[in-house]
């Protein structure tokens, strides 16, 4: 650090990096602070975070553990809920990020997810790749309670069984996709 | 009204038989509060059981309640109460328009309009405030809605609004709408003014809507009400997951999203992130167009349009410069139905572009010759009379030969221009498509498959479609569906159930507004009835006819939800009672404001009773057809995965919901005990001596 700047002012522009970013939408893994023009080295700006975490005027600073690298958000812009999403794409954990999400969906709505989610904003996956990723996960065994369903008109949906039966998510996909868009 | 804001305080009476016009006094109507509750007021008084919907002794009465024109946020609706035509029994029933028309009412000094008698030629009817003059509509007649619009706004300046009707609406068709702004659509009346001559209203008013409370008060619950709006529908959530947000629904209104533009305005319009806290931009949450007219719709968005005094942008106005070649304007303007009737007409469409083009030339075309279609079942009755092969049985040869099906076949768009045509001009057979689905199956003798059928969507013997019915919460939307005379326009409910929050937060309020988590059911895997959904029923119907008077957008309120996670989402459900007291000046509780409009849905049922000439409403009117109880064969009712009704259970839910309204739980009527806690005691009378209260026989 330099002399000219102080704690509170690194502190400051960092809070105020994390803060503008999860404004975008976007997390921040702590690498990237190493990329910031602080003059800091690796173990100071672990320091700065580890205060982040504690000092009270910071109280809105999160940090998030993923599979492979740390990351910061803002929880005044930004839900838990989606820097955790935007974790997943940062690592290209594709297969977790369908996963949980339609876990999720299975077990508090009850809903089927409709894949179409994930080709759109923040994901915007290619056809290709998406289809690639769901045919794999029905595969495998830590997805094993993941399964396809298709509404009349073709759309594919994805539930959980752990969650749901089905019976139920069959009903549930019509009655989404096709049912309530026709009686609007 | 004196004493009392918010009302204009007069009601402008038009005799077209005789050229009368004269004023009343609203005051004698406050009960019924205004919009709705007028209307029905005035047809039970004045309009004999048995009249002609077509009858000179019919009125239509144009209605607006007392938040209309103070600026109270989605207040903008225009009630018109008259006979049903496509009601096989001609009953009593709404057609309700956005816009700009009902505030333009108030500012004129009026809350209501009552159009009687019929007028030896065609007119229309100008209002400039207190002066109001019958104008000779010969050369209006025969025109469109659009042009109609057009050369009474240039004879009476742009900034008046005109209510007017089509070649369909003259012809007497009875499926055809009042318009407003070209394209704010009444569905069900249109016939009833061409029946009486009358093309149009136009109005210029320049007075104002006084409110009665403290002007900071005021400014205060508008400012709440826009902390706690959602989006269309009061749907508070966004349909893809957004940094902001802790849910998602991808069936959400809430479309608002990086990368989705009004792509075809003048310069680029991102709806992009608009976070609750971020007012300004709620005009930016809904972009219609997509849930209507598809993704593909994006490119030919100019931008979002809605009524007067409300932030919330639910009508799509395109730019398609392919509907030229059809013969029509490259600029249309709707939103839900208003699409999609068109899908239901020409479903056999290859491209996803022909069913835009189907949706946007349906509308032009519809919207212009005032051509109603009953939810999208018009559309379905082609279907099945062409499918069943009842066309070739019952059209004449040469005018089935003249039909060009080959384009039907295709779903091509053009198909469109020759179908509405006739129907709109009445020619030949195939117009009967107009007369409404229970005229049309006794006329072309459609079998009872027509009516169990699934696909074909129908909802009751009375000839209406499924809205929002057992696929919203079972019994709940099976009630409401149950009580008007068309399909209810009832939103109350489906706000609520398509929020888009998970089913623990909706259970939490369920709890809190109907007493329990049963109020509502995990969608598609039902529960049977119960106490508390009778009550979510009723409360839905009560609020909805309460928003029909005062007049508030149902499509809007009531405010169950909202879409800040730091009031656990709730949101108020005493708004109503308090934009209406502070509206009004009177001090009106939740529960008061409730016991009105439980009022006026007794009047309605009461109507119904004396129109129908019998009490036993539960087996005469409250009907529904089998599919809803024989759908999915392979299931029971009750099972995951089905939307399926129990006959006996649905009975139960009758009985239950006629109790929590105060109406014979054995037939459905109103009871003199009713009629007399709601202070109606002349209506009990009138009833009485027809010897149509329950018990009586």
């Amino acid at each position: 650090m330099s002399e000219e700047q102080t704690e509170e002012e690194v502190l400051n522009k960092i809070s105020k990096h994390i803060r503008n970013k999860s404004s975008q939408g976007n997390i921040v893994e702590i690498s990237e602070l190493k990329a910031m023009d602080l003059e800091l080295s690796e173990e100071e700006i672990d320091e700065k975070v580890e205060i982040l975490k504690s000092d009270d005027q910071f109280n809105d600073i999160r940090i998030l553990s993923g599979e492979e690298g740390r990351y910061i958000f803002s929880d005044d812009s930004m839900t838990k809920k989606y820097a955790t999403m935007m974790a997943k794409v940062e690592e290209d954990n594709l297969k977790e990020l369908i996963a949980e999400t339609v876990r999720e969906d299975s077990k508090i709505y009850p809903r089927p997810t409709d894949i179409k989610v994930f080709k759109k904003s923040p994901f915007y996956l290619e056809d290709e790749v998406l289809n690639e990723v769901i045919d794999q996960m029905v595969e495998e065994k830590d997805y094993k309670d993941i399964n396809k369903v298709v509404a009349s008109n073709g759309a594919l949906y994805l539930y959980s069984n752990a969650h749901m039966e089905e019976d139920h998510a069959i009903g549930l996909t019509e009655w989404v996709e096709v049912i309530r868009k026709e009686i609007p | 009204m004196p004493q009392y804001k918010g009302w204009a305080g007069e009601i402008l009476r038009v005799n077209l038989s005789t050229g009368s016009i004269s004023t009343e006094k609203t005051a004698k109507y406050k009960d019924y509060i205004g919009g709705m509750g007028i209307g029905y007021r005035i047809m039970w008084d004045e309009v004999p059981e048995n009249t002609d919907p077509f009858d000179e002794e019919n009125k239509i009465v144009f209605a607006a309640g007392p938040l209309t024109g103070t600026g109270a946020p989605c207040t903008a609706r225009t009630n018109i109460t008259s006979l049903l035509p496509a009601n096989p029994q001609n009953l009593i029933g709404d057609s309700h328009m956005g816009g700009h028309f009902s505030p333009e009412m108030k500012y004129a000094g009026y809350d209501a309009i009552v159009i009687e008698g019929k007028a030896p030629r065609p007119v229309w009817l100008r209002i400039e405030d207190g002066n109001v003059s019958l104008e000779n509509a010969s050369k209006l007649w025969g025109q469109g809605i659009f042009d109609t619009t057009a050369n009474i706004a240039g004879m009476m300046g742009k900034e008046a609004q005109v209510a007017a009707i089509g070649q369909a609406g003259e012809n007497q068709v009875n499926l055809s709408t009042i318009m407003t702004s070209g394209n704010h659509s009444a569905g069900g009346h249109g016939g009833i003014m061409g029946s009486k001559n009358l093309k149009a209203i136009g109005i210029v008013g320049t007075q104002s809507v006084e409110y009665a409370a403290d002007k900071k008060d005021w400014i205060e619950l508008n400012e709440f009400v826009m902390s706690i709006i959602g989006a269309n529908n009061q749907h508070v959530v966004p349909s893809t997951p957004q940094p902001w947000a802790e849910y998602h629904d991808s069936s959400s209104r809430w479309t608002a999203q990086e990368g989705l533009y009004w792509g075809a305005a003048d310069e680029e319009v991102e709806t992009g992130i608009c976070p609750p806290e971020d007012t300004n931009k709620i005009g930016y949450r809904t972009m219609k167009a997509i849930k209507d007219l598809g993704e593909i719709s994006e490119d030919y968005t100019v931008r979002m349009g809605g009524c007067q005094s409300c932030p919330i942008r639910c009508h799509s106005s395109v730019e398609v410069p392919e509907l030229e070649k059809y013969g029509v304007s490259r600029y249309v303007s709707n939103t839900c139905m208003g699409f999609w009737n068109h899908y239901y007409v020409n479903q056999n469409y290859e491209t996803k572009k022909d069913n835009f083009l189907n949706k946007t030339l349906g509308a032009q075309l519809a919207d212009d010759y005032g051509l109603w279609f009953n939810y999208g079942q018009l559309g379905r009755d082609l279907k099945y009379a062409y499918d069943n092969g009842i066309l070739k049985e019952v059209l004449p040869a040469e005018e089935y030969n003249d039909i060009p099906w080959d384009l039907y076949e295709k779903g091509d768009p053009q198909f469109l221009v020759d179908l509405y045509r006739r129907i709109a001009y009445q020619e030949g057979e195939i117009s009967h498509l107009g007369d409404g689905a229970a005229q049309l199956a006794e006329r072309w003798n459609f079998g009872e498959d027509y009516w169990n059928d699934q696909t074909n969507s129908l909802w009751s013997p009375l000839g209406y479609p499924v809205h929002h019915a057992n696929e919203s919460n079972g019994q709940v939307g099976s009630l409401i569906n149950l009580v008007f005379n068309r399909d209810p326009m009832c939103h109350s409910h489906q706000n609520f159930l398509g929020s888009g929050l998970p089913i623990k937060l909706q259970k939490e309020i369920a709890a809190e507004t109907w007493g329990s988590e049963d109020a509502i059911d995990v969608p598609a895997n039902y529960t049977p009835m119960n106490r508390a959904k009778a009550r979510f029923a009723k409360w839905s119907l009560v609020r909805n006819v309460l928003h029909d008077s005062m007049t508030v957008c149902n499509w809007m309120f009531p405010m169950v939800t909202s879409p800040l996670k730091e009031r656990n989402y709730r949101g108020d459900t005493t708004l109503e009672a308090q934009y209406f007291s502070q509206a009004t000046g009177m001090n009106v509780s939740e529960k008061e404001l409730d016991e009105m409009g439980r009022r006026i849905l007794t009047l309605h049922r009461a109507m119904t009773v004396k129109q129908m000439g019998t009490v036993d409403m539960r087996n005469e009117h409250d009907q529904i057809v089998d599919w809803v109880f024989d759908m999915d064969p392979d299931k029971e009712p009750f099972d995951a995965g089905t939307i399926k009704m129990d006959r006996d259970d649905m009975e139960k839910a009758k009985t239950m919901l006629y109790q929590e309204l105060g109406w014979d739980p054995e037939t459905g009527a109103p009871t003199g005990e009713t009629l007399d806690e709601l202070g109606m005691q002349d209506v009990k009378r009138e009833l009485a001596n027809k010897n149509l209260l329950p018990y009586q026989a």
